[in-house]
This record gives structure tokens, sequence and C-alpha cells, in this order.
């Protein structure tokens, strides 16, 4: 009920003059938005479902659709077994080879599987001079794989969710001046998809003496970074191109793994449902994009968090809300990691202090109850 | 879907076509906040009852929602999102602080300005009785009354049942009214 006190609160508050954002604050969002955002923290080593962050993305790409392919006029790519007196190692082999110190001046001939999943995105600047050979900011999404499979790849069919290399890969320095690194960052999309992993051929050095200009923290990985010296064979032509993309895959299969568990939800009862849907599917009041991981009680639980609550039209009398809960693993901004609840419309009810019950969520007493 | 074509690298410069994408995200998120920077400031000042804290948690919110830029999808809901990383920063801060407390200045303070926000809320009898609320009490006023949002609009931006949210707002009511100096008509309105 409207009262004086809200009435005021409703006309004067609105209309109370309140000191405009200081100019600091406009500076700040200036610094905020020059600073360049934080890239994703950490790499997503499987397909996890978790979500991770990369701001400022130039390019979104969708990962899955079964797409037809052409391999009409294929040139079949011309790996030797040794190249400058050097033997042709895979990935692995050389990475071990190096560990060991069995390299000759560092030398290696490595033959592997050349992509780029590189997008728009960029890091906040380091304090301290950063060595080229760190290859900050893009380290891993670029290079040489072992196995025919990209390196890096950010798919936003459903939430935002990096998957990298599962075999043994490396990103190598290459320098802007060497004869061929056009055709390395300039593989074409295909029918909206990324250019498919291309066999590769390098000779190349680890223990570059610019290791020395890395940071200390950094000092192994630039020592252990091969350099490029040479793009032997880089055959493009010889992979087939996708197809004429179909839709994506709405969700991965099998899903990704539970956000929680039953403890942070509605606790030891029986559960209707436990897994990942849309907001839209569990008829929830918001929304949210793509899946969310979620749990929903098969009996009704008590949703009001405090438990008795005074009816809000000052009746006397107090109520709870029932209802099957649902849980919802919270990822909206501010709120990454929390939960979101709700609750099923049709099994949700009032219950008041008296044994009434009245459908719905709205503690409103029906007329003539006291 | 967007699609850009690979650019030579260089090792630590981004390609040009990534640069100005990454240069347009900027600019448009510049252009959203500072739309809602003198609402944020004033959202933030009536929930912290100052302005100091409350330009420290408008900053702090503002690194959140330009770190999760990405994840806003429709750009006409900057507001409401916005809102939300305000509130979530100033409860982050009140949770730090322990509890709301107005300091009262001293007459000599050395030449500090009177904190614009304490000066209005200090400025009438049921601004000043906000004091008396609980955090979760004193966002639901402010959102509904200040912000004018509906108690579903309120309810959706701080992830609570609108039945929670309107219990709230009759409890905080009702406190507002008991710290309010009513000579001989306790729990009256103005």
């Amino acid at each position: 009920m409207t009262d004086d006190l809200e009435r005021h609160l409703r006309r004067d508050l609105p209309t109370a003059e309140l000191p405009r954002a200081p100019d600091s604050l406009h500076v700040r969002l200036q610094a905020v938005a020059a600073s360049e955002p934080r890239q994703v923290a950490g790499r997503a080593v499987r397909r996890t479902g978790r979500l991770r962050l990369l701001i400022g993305l130039a390019a979104i790409l969708v990962v899955g659709g079964a797409a037809a392919v052409s391999y009409v006029g294929l040139r079949r790519p011309n790996i030797p077994t040794t190249v400058d007196g050097l033997p042709v190692m895979t990935v692995s082999e050389a990475v071990a080879a190096h560990a060991a110190g069995r390299l000759a001046d560092g030398r290696a001939a490595i033959r592997g599987w050349w992509s780029n999943g590189q997008v728009g995105h960029s890091c906040v600047p380091s304090i301290e001079p950063v060595g080229e050979l760190e290859l900050r900011c893009q380290d891993g999404e670029f290079g040489i794989t072992e196995l025919d499979e990209p390196i890096f790849v950010i798919d936003m069919s459903s939430g935002l969710v990096t998957y990298e290399a599962q075999g043994p890969h490396l990103s190598p320095y290459v320098a802007n001046e060497l004869e061929g690194i056009a055709d390395l960052f300039g593989l074409p999309i295909v029918n909206g998809q990324r250019y498919p992993p291309v066999p590769i051929l390098v000779v190349g050095h680890f223990d570059d003496p610019r290791a020395a200009q890395c940071r200390a923290a950094a000092r192994q990985i630039c020592l252990d970074r091969l350099v490029v010296d040479r793009i032997v064979e880089f055959s493009p032509e010889s992979v087939p191109t996708p197809g004429v993309t179909v839709p994506p895959t709405a969700f991965p299969d099998p899903p990704p793994s539970p956000l929680f568990d039953a403890v942070a939800c509605a606790g030891d009862v029986p559960y209707s449902f436990v897994g990942w849907t849309t907001t839209a599917a569990l008829e929830l009041p918001y929304d949210r994009p793509g899946h969310v991981f979620a749990m929903v009680t098969k009996d009704p639980v008590l949703l009001t968090a405090d438990g008795w609550e005074d009816d809000p039209n000052g009746s006397g009398h107090q109520f709870q809300i029932w209802g099957p809960k649902i849980c919802i693993a919270e990822e909206a901004p501010g709120h990454q990691g929390e939960m979101g609840f709700g609750s099923v419309p049709a099994g949700t009810y009032v219950l008041w202090d008296d044994g009434l019950r009245v459908p719905g969520s709205d503690p409103v007493r029906p007329l003539g109850s006291s | 879907m967007i699609v850009t074509m690979g650019v030579p690298a260089r090792q630590h410069v981004e390609g040009t076509l990534d640069a100005r994408a990454s240069a347009e995200a900027r600019e448009r998120f510049i252009r959203m906040a500072e739309r809602e920077l003198d609402r944020a400031y004033r959202l933030a000042g009536l929930l912290l009852g100052n302005g100091a804290d409350a330009e420290d948690a408008v900053g702090d919110a503002l690194e959140r929602a330009w770190r999760d830029i990405g994840r806003l999808r429709d750009t006409e809901r900057f507001q409401a999102w916005f809102d939300r990383i305000v509130v979530n920063a100033c409860r982050d801060r009140l949770r730090r602080r322990g509890r709301i407390r107005f300091v009262e200045l001293e007459g000599q303070d050395g030449g500090r300005a009177p904190d614009a926000f304490r000066a209005v809320l200090d400025s009438d009898e049921a601004f000043r009785a906000m004091a008396a609320l609980s955090s979760d009490e004193r966002e639901v006023v402010v959102l509904h009354f200040w912000a004018d949002l509906t108690l579903e609009s309120v309810a959706e931006r701080l992830g609570q049942p609108v039945g929670t949210v309107k219990s709230r707002l009759h409890r905080a009511l009702g406190r507002m009214r008991d710290a309010l100096p009513m000579p001989g008509h306790e729990g009256a309105a103005l």
C-alpha cells in the first residue's frame, strides 16, 4: 500500500540533486579502455565447457558440422627424410632432442601441420620490455602440430570455449622478412571456416641468442623457442578445403562436465533434471546465452532464502515460497562463478503461515482471506 | 558470423584487421560507458553513502565491464548489465567495509570539501533514514525509487525472486518509518 513515505521517495529521490561523475572517473574510463583487457587466463587444454574471455574478437568461427570436402586435384606434399643434412623430425622428436642436447648448433628440420587460430585480441601491456621470442599474447595460437589438428580454436557456438591441440605442438618464431611468411599467415577462410592444418616442413634452430633479451621468467621459453630459418615445404593445396558449411552443432556431444553438485543447489533431494539446457527451456524469467548447466528438483522445496517473510501488503501474515527449484551456473557479467535460481512455474506456490496455499510466486493473499 | 582473413603476423604487434576491430570495440565501450557514468556514480553514491567510495566502486565496475564486454550480447542492455556490475562492486566494497557508517565531518577538517552525497542524504529525513537499512534493503529502495525500476526489473538486476524483492522493500520501508522522528506517530509516514 502506497503511503506518504513511498510517495515522497518516488517523487523526491529521483529529483535529488546528486553530483555528476567526477572528471577522474572519465579519465579512468579512458585508461581502462586503453590499457587493453587482459587475455584469457591460461589455456583450455581440453574441451571443458568453462567460459573463457577473449576481448575484442575480430573473428568468430564455429567448430563442428560435417563439411563436404573435395580431393580433386590435390598435390601430395613431398616430405623428405633429410634436409640440409638434418634428419627430418616430428615436433616431439625435435623437442626431445633439443632438451637432451642432441641437436648440433640447436638446428633441426621439423615436419608437421601448420595452422593459424589467431583472432583479434590483445593483452595488458607488460611493464618490463618483452623479448620478441616470447611471442607474448600469441604463443600457442599459431604454429606446428605433430598431428593433423588445429593448434588453437575458438568455439562461440555455445558460450566461449577455446581448444588447444591435443598432440605435441609448438609456436615458432617467424621473422617478418622470412620468405613465405605471407603464405603461413595468409591462409584464406573458405566457406566461412578456417583453412585446415597444412603439411609443413621447416628448418630452424633453438637456443637463439635473442633469448637473452627475454624477461628472466621467460628466458627458458625463449631458449626453447624454435626460430624458423627456412620454409622447405608448405602445401595448402594438398589439403581438402572445407565445403559449404552446415548449421553448427548446437552443443558439444558429449556435453561438458557439471559445474556444481546437489549440495550447492537444493541438497540431497531427488532431481528431475541435471545437465545442460537453455534458459528458454527452463522457462526462467531471464535469458542467458547458449546452454547453461542446470539442476531442477523433482519436488517443491523452500525457495525463499530467509524462511518466513512478512506479507508486503501488511496483513500481518508471513509467507514462504515453495516450488521445484531451478539452479543454474550463472556466467552473466559480474556473476561468474555464482549460481542463479528460479522455479518451475507450474509447481510453485506461496505458503502462508495460516496454511493457505496460493499458486504462483506472488505473495498476494486472495480477497476475503484474513 | 564475422570472419576475418589471416594476416601476416608480427610477433608482438596485432595485424591491421585485428587492430581495427579492437579499436572499434574500445570506442564502442567508451561511448556506452560514458553515457552511463553519471548514473552509475549516483547509484553507487546512494548505495555507499559517499562519493569517494562511489568513485572507487564505479572504477572497479568499469574494469570488470571492460574485461567482460565480450559477454554482452545485446548492447541495448548495457545499462541493465552495467547496473548489475555496479551493484556488485558496491556490495564488495560494503563487505570490506563491514557496514554502512556515516562519518560526521568535523567543522575544521583542513578544507576538505563536504561529500555531496552525504549532503543530499542528510538534507531529508526520509533519505537519512536509509542509513538504517541493510545493504540488501538499500539496493531495493534505491533501484525501485531512485532508478524508477519495476520490482520485476529490480529482481532481475539483483538476481532475486520478485517475492523476495517485495518482502525486502516492505521491510525496508518499515525500518525507514521506524527511523523517522515522528513524535506521537510511531510508524507513520511523512
